[in-house]
């Protein structure tokens, strides 16, 4: 056998680019977190919690880790709802999503307008005017909260196209909430209300973590039936 | 049309409508493999699918998928102001446990306190969010109030505690009352009875029309009545008949008739708390007078302390002030008052210079610790963390030292009495010792009985390990000469060797007398012989400390919480650490420390030898001996008690049968115990309220119908607090496609400046061909490959 060895170089190129599409975030593929029941001790000051907003900042601004940060950001607002001010701004329905990190300050009139982009690429800009909600004189006490908080708006507005937080690894951030879905109970434990969450991922429900998971299906809750699997 | 789809081989698993056999149980590894690789899926509908792989990105790093990534958003959760919202709970999707989780409102405005920092927003906010909790907690902790018993109904089913009337008394009330003040001279003979005085008290405040405010204190199983309704004198004379066998415990001790039955039934609290909850009350835990006021968290606190000190031990739930000079109380203070019968001073004086714990304030009045209340005067039966039990605070160095002198008889005398009373007692070190075991003649005993009885310290091998950690604890403290060992760090070092130690011995016992192990759960056990292990079961104030605080005791909490198991997070470190920095050392507790060793260590033991460098073998045995003998003392018996400035000391007896448990005083005993007094000192144990008459400062109309003090909730309504839960970071792995028509719809492979061989390879028939390229040179398409 006589042969040599050989060297090439290779380049896949795309001609017509109307063939091809790529589609992001199309199935989950495992929870990493940020969605269980702890919660930011806004007290915590000195960081000596891992639950307290310093280090859920820190933890927020690295992209570059799976989240393992408290969950729940808890904002309480106590109004005067015999208030002129109650009466003229308050909404009993929000939006969904809301601007749920707000720079906005009482006294700025129309304040900057703000615009968010809401797609992978980055492309698509929008008002997010009317889903602001604490741009309002009766959530003043948001701004107490805003100081504990990370930088939301900052990541939202300068994370990088699925393509390059793709292969660099960095998770793109929100500043745009949408509803979740949360059930109301009484002390006897009946369901009074049940709001459903829409948005990215839909409602919640016991289960649903398998399919999050990536699995495809839910799991049942029953004792695995073993001619099934056989 | 597109003719293929690129994507990760797990979305695939969402594509095939035939799940994947993925199960361990069923295909072992392959199973696993397959659900951590997805389907090998060819195609789907009509596309061909090309499985993505995960390429190597950058030196060193672990290779990734670039249809893969991680993506965070966020979720927001409304609860606009209603007037249900404290009744109601809300609950969220866990998704990290599959579940959901309940919050009441109250949870969700402790989770948006922002404390006291400002971060230049609008610093009232704080303030009102805090008020907000506030109520919401005082809301909370009797929401039952107004649907329960008024205050009139106070304690009245079992005839203990206190009772008051705001009206001028009717005759019925007259009459009863005088029945009252008749009676007491029938049951109790003693006119010096606290109960006598404490009656005395009463009818002069009753018939000024005044409020009569009576703490709900002593345990004393009497009261008197002055609604026309009540049974309480009658009940209390009833209970009287049919439990004599406390009458002569109570002749010695007034304040602590020792009743089985809870003090406080929950029924009671909302009649308790209607009484008290105008009524500011003293920190627990803290020392000084820092008081709560009404409406605050921490008044919510001390009240829940109270009653839990006052359903365990019944007793008073006020400092006791002693002023020689004239009667005085702190403003806005619930105050017990121990004054001397017709202003005489004879032994109030002699009592509180004896009292441990006490401090002086400005005024000169002289004050107790409450937690002083429930440990000092009356420890309970099986109380085995009594601090009486324990080795007392720097103080106290002159009776704990070990010692063989004649002149000094209620000092340590052996290393194993000293290692005895150095040890908070768990619930861990309890379990080998209240372990039950049948012996071969029937009886039921004890772990701890079961060695005591046939003394068997030396004889199994497996009291080696016993001995070897008691030796290992005697050279651990040859190099402490200097440093006072804090009881709980001491407890924490030597609970579980120990715990072994006496499994194996106590075990190895039983085998050798062929007693057979019961099983039965050491909650019941303890139970049974009425074992408190105060404050390791007092949960209710230390566990939301540890959990939620930042405070150096959760961080403690956390470092031991694997050390002791379960204990260590029922002591509470909080209590026993508060006064630790106080300037004066009588503030410091026995609880707080212990005694620096070398000064409890400088004496000789029996064998005249130093008691860290005597580890001979018999030695041990006597100290093991002596640990037993120290450790069931602490389970069965009282703590010794005794009169200030007298000789006399006493230990109270008890009786067991199936049905009750009766206390009394064991007068043949007395003497017998004072000559081998090892427990502790006799000195300073308390008063002896028989000199000491208990009187209950009335409190005027005006006092007892006050708003509420500086409530801190004032001003917030609850209806009007709304509440938004944000979860800005919900991550998830997520994964991409791309799909397209191949071929040359969509474009090619480039290949460019290939340089191949020719070549012949007869044998297998194949031939090649040399074909340089100019760099301008391109092929599209596969390679090309000739035969």
């Amino acid at each position: 056998m006589c042969g040599r060895s050989y060297k090439y170089h290779e380049r896949a190129i795309v001609f017509n680019e109307r063939n091809l599409i790529r589609l992001w975030d199309v199935a989950y593929d495992g929870y990493n977190g940020g969605k269980d029941d702890t919660y930011v001790d806004w007290t915590d000051a000195e960081d000596r919690q891992p639950n307290g907003f310093q280090a859920f900042k820190r933890l927020t601004m690295d992209t570059t880790k799976n989240y393992r940060g408290p969950s729940m950001m808890v904002m309480a607002f106590v109004h005067r709802r015999d208030s002129h001010e109650f009466h003229a701004h308050f909404r009993r329905n929000w939006p969904s999503p809301i601007v749920f990190h707000d720079a906005w300050q009482e006294g700025q009139p129309g304040g900057e307008r703000v615009t968010l982009p809401v797609d992978c690429e980055n492309l698509q800009v929008i008002d997010a005017e009317e889903f602001r909600v604490f741009n309002s004189p009766i959530y003043k006490g948001y701004r107490e909260y805003f100081g504990r908080m990370p930088a939301f708006s900052e990541l939202h507005k300068m994370r990088k196209t699925a393509g390059q937080s793709s292969s660099e690894a960095e998770t793109p951030g929100d500043s745009l909430a949408f509803q979740g879905t949360m059930r109301i109970k009484n002390r006897s434990g009946g369901v009074v209300q049940e709001i459903l969450g829409s948005g990215h991922h839909g409602a919640d429900y016991v289960g649903v973590a398998s399919v999050r998971a990536g699995k495809g299906t839910k799991s049942q809750p029953q004792a695995p039936s073993l001619y099934r699997m056989v | 049309m597109p003719d293929f789809l690129l994507c990760n081989s797990k979305l695939t698993f969402q594509m095939t409508m035939i799940p994947d056999k993925t199960n361990y149980l069923t295909q072992g590894p392959d199973g696993v493999k397959r659900l951590k690789q997805g389907p090998d899926l060819a195609s789907y509908r009509g596309l061909s699918v090309i499985h993505s792989r995960a390429f190597s990105m950058e030196a060193g790093q672990q290779p990734r998928d670039i249809l893969r990534r991680r993506v965070r958003t966020a979720e927001y959760y409304r609860i606009p102001p209603s007037k249900a919202n404290l009744e109601y709970e809300f609950e969220l999707y866990n998704e990290e446990r599959d579940t959901w989780f309940a919050m009441s409102f109250k949870d969700l405005l402790k989770m948006a306190q922002l404390g006291l920092i400002d971060m230049g927003g609008d610093g009232d906010h704080n303030e009102l969010i805090h008020r907000a909790y506030e109520r919401a907690v005082r809301g909370g902790t009797m929401a039952s109030l107004e649907a329960a018993g008024g205050a009139d109904t106070l304690l009245a089913k079992r005839g203990l505690g206190a009772q008051f009337s705001d009206t001028r008394l009717s005759p019925e009330e007259e009459t009863e009352l005088a029945n009252l003040d008749m009676r007491k001279n029938v049951f109790f003979q003693n006119s010096d009875n606290a109960f006598q005085v404490f009656i005395d008290s009463c009818i002069p405040t009753a018939r000024r029309e005044k409020r009569l405010q009576l703490l709900p204190a002593f345990g004393m199983g009497l009261k008197p009545v002055f609604s026309s309704r009540s049974k309480v004198e009658r009940a209390f004379c009833e209970a009287a008949k049919t439990q004599m066998n406390f009458m002569p415990y109570s002749q010695g001790r007034e304040h602590c008739f020792v009743m089985s039955d809870p003090r406080v039934s929950a029924s009671d609290l909302p009649g308790l708390f209607r009484l008290l909850h105008s009524k500011p009350l003293y920190k627990p835990f803290t020392f000084g007078l820092e008081i709560a006021k009404p409406g605050s968290v921490d008044w919510y606190k001390a009240f829940a302390y109270y009653m839990s000190v006052y359903q365990r031990r019944g007793v008073c739930m006020a400092f006791w002030g002693i002023d020689n000079s004239e009667f005085r109380k702190p403003p806005d203070a619930l105050l017990v008052t121990l004054l001397t019968p017709s202003g005489g001073t004879k032994s109030a004086d002699d009592v509180w210079t004896k009292m441990p714990n006490r401090f002086d304030d400005e005024d000169n009045l002289r004050l107790l610790h409450v937690g002083c209340q429930w440990q000092s005067p009356i420890a309970g039966y099986g109380a085995v963390n009594d601090p009486f039990h324990l080795i007392p605070c720097a103080t106290d160095l002159m009776r704990t030292r070990m010692s063989s002198g004649e002149d000094n008889p209620v000092k340590c005398v052996t290393f194993g009495g000293f290692f005895g009373r150095c040890l908070l007692m768990t619930w861990e070190l309890l379990e080998p010792l209240m372990t039950k075991y049948r012996t071969v003649d029937g009886d039921i005993v004890t772990g701890i009985q079961l060695v005591q009885q046939t003394g068997m310290y030396g004889k199994p091998n497996a009291w080696e390990m016993l001995a070897a950690e008691v030796a290992r604890t005697m050279r651990s403290f040859e190099g402490k000469t200097t440093n006072v060992i804090p009881l709980d760090e001491f407890t924490v070092e030597h609970t579980r060797p120990l715990k072994r130690a006496f499994e194996v011995g106590i075990e190895a016992t039983a085998r050798a007398l062929k007693a057979v192990k019961l099983n039965a759960p050491l909650q019941e056990t303890l139970a049974e012989y009425c074992i408190d292990t105060w404050p390791m079961s007092m949960s209710t104030m230390s566990r939301p400390e540890h959990n939620l605080s930042s405070s150096i005791e959760g961080i403690r909490y956390g470092e031991h919480k694997h050390t002791l198991d379960s204990s260590y997070g029922h002591l509470n470190l909080k209590y026993l650490r508060s006064p630790l920095n106080a300037p004066n050392p009588e503030l410091r507790s026995r609880w707080q420390l212990g005694v620096p060793i070398n000064t409890v260590l400088d004496g000789r033991n029996r064998s005249g030898q130093r008691a860290w460098e005597d580890t001979r073998a018999e030695a041990l045995v006597d100290v093991i001996e002596e640990l037993f003998n120290t450790l069931s003392n602490r389970i069965f018996q009282r703590p010794f008690v005794g009169r200030p400035g007298s000789d006399a000391v006493g230990i109270f007896g008890y009786s067991y049968t199936n049905s009750e448990i009766n206390f009394e005083l064991d007068q043949n005993n007395l003497m017998q115990y004072k000559d081998q007094f090892r427990q502790g000192p006799h000195e300073d144990i308390g008063p002896n309220l028989k000199d000491v008459p208990l009187m209950i400062a009335p409190t005027s109309n005006d006092d007892e119908e006050g708003p509420m003090i500086g409530g801190a909730g004032q001003g917030v309504n609850l209806e009007d607090v709304e509440i938004v839960i944000v979860r800005p970071n919900i991550e998830h792995s997520m994964l991409g496609i791309i799909m397209g028509l191949g071929g040359n719809e969509l474009g090619n492979t480039l290949w460019g400046q290939t340089e191949l061989s020719v070549y012949d390879d007869s044998m297998h028939g194949i031939w090649g061909m040399y074909a340089p390229l100019h760099a301008r040179g391109a092929l599209c398409g596969r390679p090309v490959r000739a035969r």
